[in-house]
């Protein structure tokens, strides 16, 4: 049969088996516009190329598919790279298509035309330029590829006006079946020697990152736990690979980790990395990091062993096949002592019922999280922007189930949480969504309200309002003198800004008016606001200062109306 | 010292340079070499290795997928060969020390006019820093070096010459 090259851009895509696409059209890519209205493929129109990006990186995170952003050339395709490049760095599995101008004017500065591939090399696994009608399938075909093998990552697919315009002749042949990847089989001496380290050690602690979510080794990270009985601590993508609740669930690591999981890092004499990179937010200082512990890496990249810190053992490959290695041979350990101590290391900090806590008339954020989080039941898929509210969803909203915590983990992009948001719903419908979002990051994506009204997809989105870029102005009130320069940020009218959108949503100014609100927000149909007024100058605590050790931490100067943790009492 | 095999085309070539560069590897040199086959590029990479561990240049190199092959290799197992061309003034041709690399084999004249001659030089890196550095720096006009090439030993190509299987 014969095909344009637009056709063959929508064949490719419903070849596999993707039905939802994100982004916004225009010149260079209209053949493939005019094409899809033959296609049973959704497309969702953005307001701005980045959230497309977004989206489908959020599409992706909460479903395991592949996300799908289309776009045109020049800015189009540059407005991409910031949600291409947040993908990147969280290896996650999106294909970016853009329209590129006709190939005989390539190179010649024609309208809108820009080299996209090449300002994305350094921000895709993998990227192309395609010239030719009948060169499309194959570069389709082989950008799922590389987006879902090894470690996941973005692919772009940059096709010219005229392939899209030419027609081939095509014939249908259906996606071969993906061949069952070998187990990599690790060498015995690896896993005799970490099977050593294992049986040794008195204090080991598991480093549980986002790789575990990747590879589906959930539930072999809990049977390790509790065959072994080591503490599980989280990095921030790796939230929701063991459930909050697990006795075994010490919680998050890191900058602003709970203070007793720093601690039995530090004071830790094995960790056991898995599928996580030892990120500077993770470890703090490299040089004083967990001195006393031995350290076995399981991961899949084999780039990433030794690049921060220091192994005694590597296991390289895909994490479920590793745990699947391993497990027959770990024998069941008990470690009460050292357990209790971790407890014991809890015991001062580890108040504390916050729903007990005063707030003498205030709201503060880790309220408000907090009570979404009790009345969701930590089932909720949440995805999150950047900054200080990021960091109190970690601490305060107890995450049961994998997939459930989407945010920018690497790259740290403001703007992510509420087009990542509507991704994580148009993938999993039947999901409770929440975007909890700063007043700033959400102001950098808020054009898409448009688009939840326009699509009519249900999200809640909690706006954590305190008036100013809070993370950089913590930053600022502890390192630059509480100079606050450029931080203070004020926000349009946010239940106008809804409604004008025929949003619904409720402003919170209390402690008393929170439960309501949420209520009222799981109850509505369709995308709510919550306009939470928080308290202005609350910092995130415990902080590690860039540079400083992991048990360096800022810690609150007197007992607070807030707590320091997350913990439950218990 | 790295060899590795990859598609040959710009953009290849494009992203491995994209990636020395981005992670701040500090790379001595970087040579392109065609291969017996026009579809495949070779690169020889001299990692300073002061600063930077060529295991984790070779494991970055290795996850790009138009780099079909990589491999670190030791001195003593290859065969390393550079070429370099000197543009010198055409009087210090028959003056020493010229004339006595010249006639010592070390290099030979390629070209000779009124004003300056090109002398050719081939050898190990270490040949041809050797020669370059014996040249009176005031006659040189210019020296292109090319960057060693390399080939193993052994009786197996250096370097895969197509893509590997899906990773």
């Amino acid at each position: 049969m014969i095909r344009t090259g637009a056709q063959l851009i929508w064949e490719s895509l419903v070849r596999h088996q993707v039905s939802t696409v994100f982004g916004y059209p225009g010149g260079a890519i209209l053949p493939a516009y005019d094409a899809i209205l033959e296609y049973p493929i959704h497309h969702v129109l953005v307001r701005h190329e980045q959230s497309a990006a977004h989206m489908a990186d959020g599409y992706a995170r909460a479903s395991g598919k592949v996300g799908v952003a289309i776009a045109t050339s020049g800015p189009g395709a540059t407005n991409l790279v910031t949600g291409i490049a947040t993908a990147m760095m969280d290896s996650s599995p999106i294909v970016c298509i853009t329209g590129q101008v006709s190939s005989h004017v390539l190179g010649s500065d024609a309208f809108q035309e820009i080299d996209i591939v090449g300002i994305t090399i350094p921000v895709t696994k993998y990227n192309c330029l395609v010239r030719r009608a009948e060169d499309i399938v194959p570069a389709i075909d082989e950008a799922f590829r590389v987006a879902t093998s090894g470690r996941l990552g973005p692919v772009l697919v940059d096709i010219t006006k005229d392939a899209q315009q030419a027609s081939v002749e095509w014939n249908a042949q259906p996606l071969g079946e993906a061949e069952d990847r070998p187990a990599h089989r690790h060498a015995v001496d690896d896993l005799d020697r970490a099977l050593a380290l294992i049986a040794g050690a008195k204090r080991p602690v598991i480093l549980a990152g986002r790789g575990i979510i990747l590879s589906g080794a959930c539930e072999q990270l809990r049977e390790f736990a509790e065959r072994t009985q080591t503490p599980v601590a989280m990095t921030l993508l790796g939230i929701g690979s063991l459930p909050a609740s697990h006795a075994l669930n010490l919680g998050m690591m890191g900058m602003h980790g709970e203070a007793w999981v720093n601690h039995a890092i530090q004071q830790s004499d094995l960790l056991l990395a898995f599928g996580m990179r030892f990120d500077d937010r993770v470890t703090g200082k490299p040089s004083t990091y967990a001195p006393l512990a031995r350290k076995i890496h399981a991961d899949l990249d084999p780039s990433e062993v030794n690049k921060i810190i220091a192994v005694d053992v590597a296991l390289v490959g895909d994490l479920a096949d590793t745990l699947d290695q391993l497990l027959p041979h770990v024998p069941r350990l008990e470690h009460d002592e050292w357990l209790a101590h971790i407890a014991g290391l809890k015991g001062d900090v580890a108040v504390k019922d916050i729903q007990q806590m005063p707030d003498e008339g205030r709201l503060f954020a880790a309220h408000v999280i907090h009570d979404i989080w009790r009345m969701t039941e930590g089932r909720a898929v949440v995805a999150t922007d950047v900054g200080q509210h990021q960091m109190w969803e970690a601490q305060y909203y107890h995450h049961e189930l994998p997939r459930s915590l989407i945010t920018s983990g690497g790259l740290g992009t403001m703007g992510f949480g509420f087009p990542a948001a509507l991704g994580a719903k148009l993938a999993r419908p039947d999901a409770e969504v929440w975007a909890i979002v700063g007043d700033g990051g959400f102001q950098m994506t808020q054009a898409e309200l448009a688009t939840a009204a326009q699509e009519r997809v249900k999200v809640n989105i909690a706006v954590i309002n305190n008036g100013y870029l809070g993370m950089v102005r913590q930053w600022q009130e502890f390192f630059y003198g509480r100079r606050y320069s450029s931080t203070p940020i004020s926000s349009p009218d946010l239940p106008a800004l809804a409604a004008a959108h025929g949003l619904r949503s409720v402003r919170i100014d209390t402690r008393d008016q929170v439960e309501s609100a949420i209520r009222f927000a799981r109850q509505a149909d369709g995308t709510v606001l919550l306009d939470f007024r928080v308290e202005q100058e609350d910092s995130v605590f415990p902080m590690v200062p860039a540079g400083a050790a992991l048990d360096a931490m800022i810690r609150r100067v007197e007992p607070s109306r807030l707590v320091e943790t997350s913990a439950d009492p218990g | 010292m790295l060899v590795a095999s990859a598609r040959g085309s710009l953009q290849a070539l494009n992203r491995v340079v994209s990636l020395l560069r981005g992670r701040d590897f500090r790379i001595a040199s970087l040579t392109t070499m065609a291969s017996e086959a026009s579809e495949v590029v070779r690169f020889a990479i001299v990692v300073d290795a002061s600063g930077t561990r060529p295991a984790r240049v070779c494991s970055c190199l290795d996850k790009l997928e138009e780099v079909w092959s990589v491999r670190e290799m030791e001195p003593a197992d290859a065969v390393t060969r550079e070429l370099a061309v000197v543009k010198i003034a055409a009087e210090a041709v028959g003056a020493e020390p010229i004339a006595s690399l010249v006639a010592a084999g070390a290099t030979r004249v390629l070209e000779r006019n009124a004003d300056t001659a090109i002398l050719e030089v081939t050898g190990s890196s270490a040949d041809v820093d050797a020669v370059v550095r014996a040249l009176p720096l005031a006659s040189v006009v210019e020296v292109a070096r090319l960057g060693p090439m390399v080939m193993s030993r052994s009786s197996q190509p250096t370097t895969a010459a197509q893509p590997p299987t899906p990773r």
